[in-house]
């Protein structure tokens, strides 16, 4: 928990003191940026982190500021802040991906209930994340027909077919698929099927 | 005695006819006879003693001497009886021989007593000084030969032997032949003997032979009858030309001709046989009737009269032959014919006898009697001829008539008796005499004297016409004259009139010419006038024209004259100058006149007062012929004669009065061609005013005359040529062939069409082609054509330039239902079209036309400022241009736009007023629409801002409460722990604070929720539809600010669910905005872009875009900020609520700024879903 930071952006620089004085009671560590610019110019995705955003903002705002992050492939976590409430608004957001909607003024048990929320989830994330890299870099490390042949093999394809479709000798793709199973540490074939299945479904939006 | 006359007429020819042999044949043995020698009186007494004149006074007895006389047996005595015995005798018995000597000197030594037989004078008379000399008496033409032969015989011996003549006694010439016998001298003396015989006889014979055959040569030339000699072979080789006359063919031609050639065969056979049965010695002629061929075919019936010519022995040598008029010599030639066999008996005798009688004579004796025979036969014949000739025959020497036949008697009216020693040129009318005595000098010199016509004066007293001609003969010794005379007086004043008529004649057709042919009739009258004048023989003649005095009283007024030479002006004969038709003398001339009567007069048998004032200028007859001019009486022609009262002949009469209808004529026609000439003129400078192309053609289609535009546009040298060579530059005659003009030459109409040429810039030129007839022949065939070509192009073009407009003005009109009408100023007229009538509501029938009728037809409140306007703009002051009210019949209103224009005359008076009037009732009443939506949208708009205002107003509150309260919140939490146990003053103090500062938020959320209220009313729209709607709006700062408006609205967008007067407004916002922006910029061009589109599935943008200057950075930051504004007047909410509006509608708003300047804002709108919500 300690290692999560709470950005806060809001034009309304006392709000935005209250807000991270009240974060902060909780030992949580928030960080307060006066406008989207000056926020993205300084923000690091590895951070683990979760973000307010205040909807109405001068220069940009709130929702044109989720998009831009959304574009950079950022998956940190969003509470929706908003004067008015306008409906229309927070189901954009939502839609967008934020994870909670709240209405000013907002009460401290539905902030923290928010921000804790956020970081369930964006823990989550990355630890899938984590795990999709490591399967990548191990992927990366195979030659050219060692990934043909583990595709096939993914497949589901037998030994035979394999070489009859490469042109290559039977003995050479049991070869392959030996190196295959070492390079990606899998201790058998249904191992390398789940773990291949598995990282293509997640590796969307991670990689 | 009518017998006795016959048969002396019968005699007479039949002698002629023995004569003529007889001279033929003399004429071809070359011999001669005269009988001048005889017919000359001789010596009357001794008819006893000297033979010689024994037979000339036999003849004489018979002869011409005693022609008086004319019964037939006292005429011949010579024939029927026998002298000539006696004669012969004598010749014989006595030849004359008187012995002479001469001595060497010429003298005359003695001579026989006889020689006073021989010469008249005694021996004693001629010998001896005193007497006579011999050869005084000798011939002078004779007497150096005479003189010179007695002296040479003394010196070379040789004897005298000649002829010379020697003057008798009595004064007659005769011929003697001296001849010598010897010379002898006696005593010193030269002396000569010789003889001295009278050879008169024979030397006058063959003279006379010669003149008389040159004598009846000239009779058988001028013979009435027929003559033919004709050979044994039945040849002509003699005629004469009365033959030729009768038969038609030239001499030339007959010569080669035989007589059977003339008459039917069986009469040449009849003839032949005849004269063959006949031809036995003593046949001495046939005659028969018979018929002759003429070389022009025609048959004539003659008498024919052959008579054989024996020589000598009697053996017939030749025939000839006699053609005479049949039917006078019919019962003639029997007659004839037995007196010639009687005297053929009687001749026969005779002849027997002298050749009994003369066979002792020698041979000179013996030819001499031959002559005498012949010369007694010619002598009596010719004394026939020359008494019976028809023509009169006169025998004259100078200065003395001797002999006359009766024919000639008979033409003079005299007797011969008194005619005979009258000079002939007393006979011969004055004025021809001179040169008839010309005539006569040339016959001396012994030419002949061609047959000349001249007058001779009669017994009577009055002169007649003849013909004359003849020749020199020699009479007795002496030249005469013979002429034979013939009566041409009727003949010659047949050809007088003849000739006259043919010089009026003439007059006339010069007359006709001049006038009618030639230019100005006046330059020709003096000649006209004088050859009329002279062809008429009168001695004055005139032209008078009538004019009208000032009293209204016409006169005719000399205007030409004409005078014969010397019969100039003088005192006695003054020209007239004026003919006073009113007098009461003339007036009955002049009726006569007036009603176009040749008026003839002898100046005798005028009234006194007319004969007074005619004979004073010496006028003896006139004759006036009067001069019409297209009916109109114009004057007179008129002829005066001043020598005799002459009876005006039918010619003079009807030539003055041709001539006078020929003047009438030409004085029309130069009157006629005088106005031809001017209306020519005028003609000419109408074609030449004219703006189109004419020109006059022939029939050849060569252009005679051009006109001005037709020589500018195709140059000057246009006459002479062929029109389509020259306009259109063809060879041939245009197409379509016939062309107009060839078309009016044909059937003489107009001709019209028109056609269409390209011209040198490739334009279609239209031209309008008139052809029609100039002029015409006498037969009405056209002779020239003009052609008149108009080009129509600028006409038409400006036609269809105008109909266009008149369509498109039209069109414009119907369309907009503009109606038009037409006011006359001056004469208050004012004309309405239908679309007027349909929007004053009013019926024609009840429309009068007047000013009035407008007025009454405006709303009463409207009237007096439409008086006023219309009133200004008469003047000129304004324009009209004006709206007003017109008042229906029902009570409804309409409401009237009104244009007008006044049209003015040259001096600025208005005379006419054109406008229209367009109905604006719905346009009035949409404005008035307009207004009340937009004051209601300004309402809304109102509402709109306070709303926002409130919403910023709670937002700005809101941030704050938001603020204290979590503020609040954060110290509880850390200083009060999570269960909030302490209860401590201060917890609740903060714990109020927070509450209150809720409470706030709630006084503000309650606010904002009231300035909400109403809500979206969302509904299924095109937002097409609400931008043109907008626009409606906004209409006028466009055009106001000139700034060009694009719109680019995608078709068939879906629906949009939105409020409709939100969505306006915020358009209106936009709109506004973009406006403002490109007002404050002054960019060119200034450019409004709005567009729609839609984007993803379910959304629909829309941009508006300006060309203006855009923003800086700072306020494009803070654009959307309320009461943020960079406009003096703005309340910097137009954005914020916009941005509200559309994000109330779940759609968003944005700004960006455009590369080149200027702001584009978008907006989007969710696409209606449910479609029943349309």
């Amino acid at each position: 928990m300690k290692e999560y930071r709470i950005y806060i952006v809001d034009d309304d620089e006392a709000l935005c003191e209250a807000l991270s004085y009240l974060l902060r009671s909780e030992n949580l560590r928030a960080e307060c940026f006066q406008s989207a610019q000056q926020f993205l110019d300084g923000f690091d995705p590895r951070q683990p982190a979760v973000l307010i955003l205040d909807v109405r903002m001068r220069g940009m705002d709130g929702l044109a500021l989720q998009q831009r992050l959304a574009d950079r492939g950022s998956r940190v976590p969003i509470i929706i802040l908003t004067g008015h409430g306008d409906v229309p608004m927070a189901v954009k957001a939502m839609k967008n991906g934020a994870v909670d909607f709240l209405q000013k003024p907002v009460s401290d048990q539905a902030l923290f209930k928010s921000v804790y929320h956020a970081i369930a989830i964006d823990r989550q994330n990355r630890e899938s994340y984590g795990k999709v890299r490591d399967i990548h870099d191990k992927i990366e490390t195979l030659t050219k027909r060692e990934n043909e042949v583990m595709s096939m093999v993914v497949e589901g394809m037998p030994n035979k077919q394999i070489a009859e479709t490469l042109g290559i000798s039977e003995k050479t793709v049991e070869v392959h698929r030996k190196h295959v199973m070492n390079k990606m540490s899998a201790g058998s074939s249904i191992d390398l099927v789940s773990t291949i299945l598995w990282y293509r479904e997640h590796k969307q939006g991670n990689a | 005695m009518e017998n006795d006359q016959f048969r002396h007429y019968i005699k007479s020819y039949r002698l002629a006819a023995d004569d003529f042999a007889a001279w033929l044949e003399a004429s071809i043995s070359i011999r001669s006879w005269n009988h001048d020698a005889y017919s000359r009186p001789m010596n009357e007494s001794g008819t006893k003693s000297t033979t010689v004149r024994a037979a000339p006074r036999a003849l004489r007895r018979g002869g011409l001497s005693r022609g008086g006389k004319d019964t037939s047996a006292e005429k011949f005595p010579a024939v029927s009886g026998n002298p000539d015995a006696e004669q012969i005798h004598g010749f014989r018995s006595d030849i004359p021989a008187v012995s002479w000597t001469v001595d060497a000197h010429g003298r005359l030594c003695s001579i026989g007593s006889n020689v006073e037989q021989l010469i008249g004078y005694s021996s004693e008379e001629l010998v001896g000084s005193r007497g006579v000399s011999y050869f005084a008496r000798v011939h002078r033409d004779d007497r150096a030969r005479v003189r010179k032969a007695y002296r040479s015989q003394f010196r070379n011996g040789r004897l005298l032997d000649m002829d010379y003549r020697l003057q008798h006694r009595d004064g007659r010439w005769i011929w003697l032949h001296a001849r010598a016998l010897r010379t002898y001298t006696r005593q010193g003396v030269r002396f000569a003997d010789g003889v001295l015989t009278d050879v008169s006889r024979q030397r006058w014979a063959e003279k006379a032979l010669r003149e008389s055959e040159h004598r009846f040569r000239q009779i058988f030339t001028c013979s009435p009858f027929g003559i033919g000699l004709v050979d044994v072979n039945h040849r002509f080789i003699k005629v004469n030309p009365a033959l030729c006359a009768i038969l038609g063919y030239s001499e030339k031609e007959l010569l080669r001709m035989s007589p059977d050639d003339l008459m039917p065969s069986q009469d040449a056979r009849r003839i032949s046989q005849n004269v063959r049965r006949r031809s036995r010695p003593g046949f001495t002629g046939y005659q028969t009737e018979c018929r002759h061929f003429r070389k022009d075919g025609g048959v004539i019936w003659v008498r024919l009269t052959v008579v054989p010519v024996r020589d000598e022995e009697g053996v017939t040598r030749l025939g000839l032959g006699m053609v005479e008029d049949i039917t006078q010599r019919r019962t003639a030639e029997e007659r004839l014919r037995l007196a010639h066999a009687e005297l053929e008996q009687r001749v026969r005798e005779r002849t027997a006898d002298l050749r009994a009688a003369n066979r002792k004579l020698v041979e000179q004796i013996k030819t001499r009697r031959k002559i005498e025979q012949e010369l007694r036969r010619s002598e009596a014949s010719y004394r026939r001829l020359f008494q019976q000739s028809v023509h009169g025959i006169a025998v004259f020497v100078p200065g003395r008539i001797v002999q006359v036949n009766r024919a000639l008697s008979r033409i003079l009216k005299l007797p011969a008796q008194k005619i005979i020693g009258m000079n002939p040129f007393d006979l011969v009318a004055p004025e021809d005499r001179p040169r008839q005595k010309q005539a006569m000098r040339r016959a001396e010199q012994g030419r002949i004297i061609n047959p000349r016509i001249f007058r001779v004066l009669r017994g009577d007293g009055t002169t007649a016409w003849v013909e004359a001609g003849g020749r020199s003969i020699a009479w007795q010794g002496q030249t005469a004259f013979q002429a034979i005379i013939r009566d041409v007086n009727q003949r010659k004043m047949a050809e007088l009139a003849l000739h006259r008529r043919e010089m009026i004649l003439e007059a006339l057709g010069l007359a006709a010419e001049r006038f009618l042919k030639t230019g100005d009739w006046r330059t020709n009258v003096p000649a006209v006038l004088a050859r009329l004048g002279r062809a008429a023989e009168v001695d004055r003649a005139y032209i008078f024209e009538n004019r009208a005095n000032a009293d209204g009283r016409v006169s005719a007024r000399r205007r030409y004259s004409w005078t014969v030479k010397g019969m100039g002006v003088s005192r006695e004969r003054p020209f007239p100058t004026e003919y006073p038709w009113h007098s009461r003398c003339l007036a009955p001339l002049a009726a006569e006149l007036a009603r176009g009567h040749v008026v003839h007069r002898v100046v005798r048998n005028l009234s006194r007062a007319a004969r007074k004032a005619l004979a004073a200028r010496g006028v003896r007859a006139l004759l006036l012929a009067p001069i019409f001019v297209e009916r109109r009486w114009w004057g007179v022609f008129a002829l005066e004669d001043c020598q005799t009262e002459r009876e005006w002949t039918k010619p003079e009469i009807d030539g003055l009065g041709a001539a006078a209808d020929a003047l009438g004529a030409a004085i029309a026609r130069q009157r006629t061609e005088l106005a031809v000439r001017k209306s020519e003129e005028k003609l000419r400078i109408i074609l030449n005013s004219l703006p189109d192309h004419a020109s006059i053609m022939d029939k050849d289609l060569n252009i005679i005359w051009a006109n001005r535009i037709a020589k500018r546009r195709f140059g000057g040298n246009l006459v002479g040529r062929k029109c389509y060579e020259a306009y259109h530059g063809g060879q041939v005659p245009c197409k379509p062939y016939p062309c107009l003009t060839l078309k009016a030459f044909r059937d003489g109409k107009t001709h019209t069409h028109e056609t269409q040429v390209l011209d040198k810039k490739g334009k279609i030129r239209t031209f309008h082609c008139i052809a029609n007839v100039v002029t015409r022949d006498e037969r009405g065939k056209p002779t020239a054509v003009i052609e008149v070509s108009r080009d129509l192009t600028e006409r038409i073009d400006a036609e269809q330039a105008i109909r266009a407009a008149n369509e498109r003005f039209a069109l414009a009109a119907d369309s907009a239902g503009i109606g038009v009408w037409e006011l006359d100023v001056q004469r208050d007229k004012l004309i309405w079209d239908d679309r007027m009538f349909a929007l004053y509501s009013r019926d024609r029938r009840d429309f009068s036309g007047k000013y009035e009728d407008w007025l009454n037809c405006l709303h009463p409140e409207d009237r007096e400022r439409a008086i006023t306007e219309f009133r200004q703009a008469v003047r000129g002051d304004r324009r009209y241009d004006t709206q007003f009210r017109v008042l229906g019949p029902q009570g409804e209103i309409r409401y009237i736009k009104a244009f007008a224009r006044v049209t003015r005359n040259a001096t600025g008076k208005p005379f006419r007023m054109t406008g229209v009037n367009l109905d604006v009732t719905q346009r009035v009443n949409a404005e008035e629409q307009a207004r009340i939506r937009g004051e209601e949208l300004a309402h809304l708009s109102r509402l709109a801002t306070m709303g926002e205002m409130a919403a910023g107003l709670a937002h700005e509150i809101n941030q704050p409460l938001s603020a204290i309260v979590l503020f609040a919140q954060g110290y509880l939490r850390r200083h009060h722990g999570a269960g909030g146990h302490v209860r401590t003053e201060a917890r609740k103090l903060v714990e109020k604070i927070a509450r209150q500062a809720q409470r706030a938020a709630a006084v503000v959320e309650r606010l904002r929720a009231f300035t909400r209220k109403g809500g979206l009313h969302p509904a299924a729209l095109d937002l097409n539809d609400v931008i043109r709607e907008s626009l409606t709006f906004t209409d006028h700062d466009f055009r106001r600010y000139d700034i060009r408006l694009v719109l680019e609205l995608a078709e068939n967008l879906p629906p949009a669910a939105a409020d409709q007067r939100q969505i306006l407004q915020v358009l209106l916002n936009l709109i506004r905005n973009g406006i403002e922006a490109l007002q404050a910029a002054e960019s060119s061009p200034a450019t409004l872009n709005i567009s729609t589109a839609r984007i993803e599935n379910d959304r629909l943008l829309c941009t508006i875009s300006d060309t203006g200057a855009g923003c800086d950075d700072h306020a494009f930051e803070r654009l959307f900020e309320p009461f943020f504004t960079t406009k003096p007047d703005g309340s910097g909410l137009g954005l914020p609520i916009s941005r509200r509006i559309i994000e109330a509608h779940g759609g968003r708003l944005w700004a960006v700024r455009r590369p080149g300047g200027g702001m584009t804002f978008h907006f989007t709108l969710p696409v209606a879903r449910n479609r029943a919500l349309k």
